[in-house]
């Protein structure tokens, strides 16, 4: 602008000052030792119900992950100046991957314990049974093994060259990056849409090897997307609380995250429901089980809490133009989107294991205090002296001056 | 003065959006409040600077909405369980499950009406006449010119009191246009 008083320059640093870095590493650091403590205590006492605390927990970061990563891509894609001052945030978040990687590791160690298609005797009966040849070319052990180790090389992959590039841009102002970004974002919206939907078949699915839905990968993805959304906004009302990016961060930007969050619980609740009805539809034994299941003994209860607290609950309170401007507000329903998407993956996982009705353990607890712990940790460590924002992007200062209609 | 009839309003050509932005912001510290802006694009801010009050739209497309909804239940529970009960598929005669996506669609459909008729309406359109394009310079705003008009209803209109306030805030062209 050619005379600039309406617009004066934010006065903020884009580096986390030390006094609040080690505060936030004393807090993290202390959630991951905890975490693990009692996780391991968990372990001890329980191997089963350890696995699967630990598959729940591992999930809900892995899904947020993965949905920030999708989102990443399609900043670049669409070109948007609003999300720029928040991006680098966003990719640090995507920058998970590799500690997703090893996070993983308990899972593959658990899969005796979460997956009957894991176990030999059930196999051989299947095979007798149904004729099926998906044990021996799909779902069994090695695969398994394989594809994981394939999704998650894939996924450092994009996520590395999404990051360094943009990193890229802080000293040198370089518009390359940006073009290669686009480049990168376009394939990787497919890959990551094919692997992550393969991964939720792996991993939660097959948890009922009879039951499938078509729509499940994008289930989990809406779900995922919805709760980094939530994520990204929760992180960024904490540094406003700490006078982090207090002045680059505006009412218009924690519009937009609003904006997201009501449009993925929109998203979600029609993919939930869409998968619901033509099951209903259908009246298919194998495929009613999942939601049969879901309505024995207490369980029916989650599943209202899911009805109301993911989508009723939640629409309503974001509906309002106000409300996504309201920065109160929007503290409330980060904690309760984030709360309500690890209710979602519990939901979908511990019914295989607990038919009789909802059965709440403190390994839960120590469980996702550990992945929590473990993630928080490695995104704080990678935020240290390093700029938070990408103040080399061309669309930086555009992205600063945004403003809603 | 503001009982001229024959007078819509004076007119200031400003050649900037900043130098608009600010005849606006300084015409509601002297206490205009019947103005308009005319600008060949969007310029953010300027419905505030104005004190342009937020549309009602949203709360009749709520209205909207709702209307929808109900008629949607109504239609589906009265043609399928009241009036013409028929057993198909071994279905219940009326349930949510498959009502849903037709509740969905009347809701989005009466909503996007109301949206979009009602913005039409609340704009006052269809409009064949508007006093600006008594202006002489008036095809500018579809150019390159900021227009900000200060309309002779305002109670603090003053034909030569107003003309020299503009041109105190720069304006490059000053006309007072018939209604």
């Amino acid at each position: 602008m050619s005379h600039s008083h309406h617009h004066t320059a934010p006065q903020d640093s884009y580096v986390i000052p030390d006094a609040i870095w080690d505060r936030g590493r004393n807090v993290l650091g202390a959630l991951f030792l905890l975490g693990w403590g009692a996780a391991l205590a968990g372990y001890a006492s329980n191997h089963d119900q350890f696995f699967q605390s630990y598959l729940v927990a591992f999930f809900f970061g892995f899904s947020i992950v993965v949905g920030g990563t999708l989102f990443v891509m399609i900043q670049h894609l669409t070109g948007s100046a609003w999300s720029v001052p928040v991006r680098r945030i966003m990719e640090t978040i995507m920058m998970s991957f590799p500690v997703l990687a090893l996070l993983f590791i308990p899972v593959a160690l658990g899969v005796h314990s979460l997956y009957e298609w894991s176990h030999p005797d059930f196999v051989a009966k299947e095979i007798m049974k149904l004729k099926v040849s998906v044990y021996q070319h799909y779902l069994n052990e090695k695969y398994f093994y394989i594809r994981a180790v394939a999704f998650f090389a894939i996924w450092t992959l994009w996520a590395w060259r999404l990051y360094s590039n943009s990193k890229s841009q802080d000293t040198t102002n370089a518009l390359q990056p940006t073009f290669s970004n686009e480049k990168w974002s376009a394939p990787g919206m497919l890959v990551f849409f094919l692997t992550a939907s393969l991964a939720s078949v792996d991993w939660i699915m097959s948890l009922n090897p009879h039951w499938y839905s078509t729509m499940f990968g994008v289930y989990c993805l809406a779900g995922g997307a919805w709760g980094f959304f939530a994520l990204l906004t929760f992180i960024f009302l904490r540094f406003r609380a700490n006078g982090i990016m207090a002045n680059s961060v505006t009412t218009e930007h924690y519009h937009d995250l609003g904006k997201w969050m009501f449009a993925l619980t929109v998203f979600w609740a029609y993919i939930a429901f869409s998968q619901y009805m033509l099951i209903w539809y259908a009246n298919l034994p194998e495929e009613t089980i999942f939601f049969k299941m879901r309505r024995t003994g207490t369980w029916e209860a989650v599943s209202g809490v899911l009805l109301f607290g993911h989508f009723v609950i939640t629409f309503l309170v974001l509906l309002a133009r106000n409300s996504k401007r309201t920065l109160n507000v929007l503290k409330f329903a980060t904690v309760w989107i984030l709360l309500m998407h690890y209710v979602d993956i519990y939901w979908m996982v511990m019914p295989n294991f607990h038919k009789e009705g909802i059965a709440l353990s403190w390994v839960d607890g120590a469980a996702l205090a550990a992945v929590i712990g473990t993630l928080g940790l490695a995104f704080w460590l990678r935020l240290k002296n390093k700029m938070i924002a990408p103040v080399g992007d061309p669309r930086f200062k555009k992205g600063l001056e945004f403003q809603n209609v | 003065m503001a009982d001229n009839p024959s007078i819509h309003g004076l007119v200031a050509d400003f050649d900037s959006p900043d130098r608009l932005m600010d005849a606006v912001k300084a015409a509601r510290k002297a206490g205009y409040t019947k103005m308009e802006a005319y600008t060949p694009f969007p310029i953010h801010g300027i419905d505030d600077a104005m004190g342009a009050k937020p549309s009602i739209l949203g709360y009749l497309v709520l209205l909207g909405s709702a209307t929808g909804l109900g008629l949607a239940i109504w239609l589906q529970w009265w043609t399928g369980a009241v009036d013409y009960p028929l057993v198909i598929a071994g279905k219940p005669f009326f349930a949510f499950e498959p009502s849903v996506p037709i509740m969905f669609e009347l809701t989005v459909l009466l909503s996007s009406f109301v949206a979009v008729f009602g913005m039409i309406g609340l704009n006052g359109l269809p409009k064949l006449y508007h006093p600006i394009f008594n202006y002489t310079g008036h095809k500018g705003i579809t150019d390159d010119r900021f227009v900000l008009v200060i309309e002779a209803s305002d109670r603090e209109f003053d034909a030569t009191g107003t003309r020299d306030f503009l041109a105190a805030q720069g304006a490059g062209k000053l006309e007072l246009i018939e209604a």
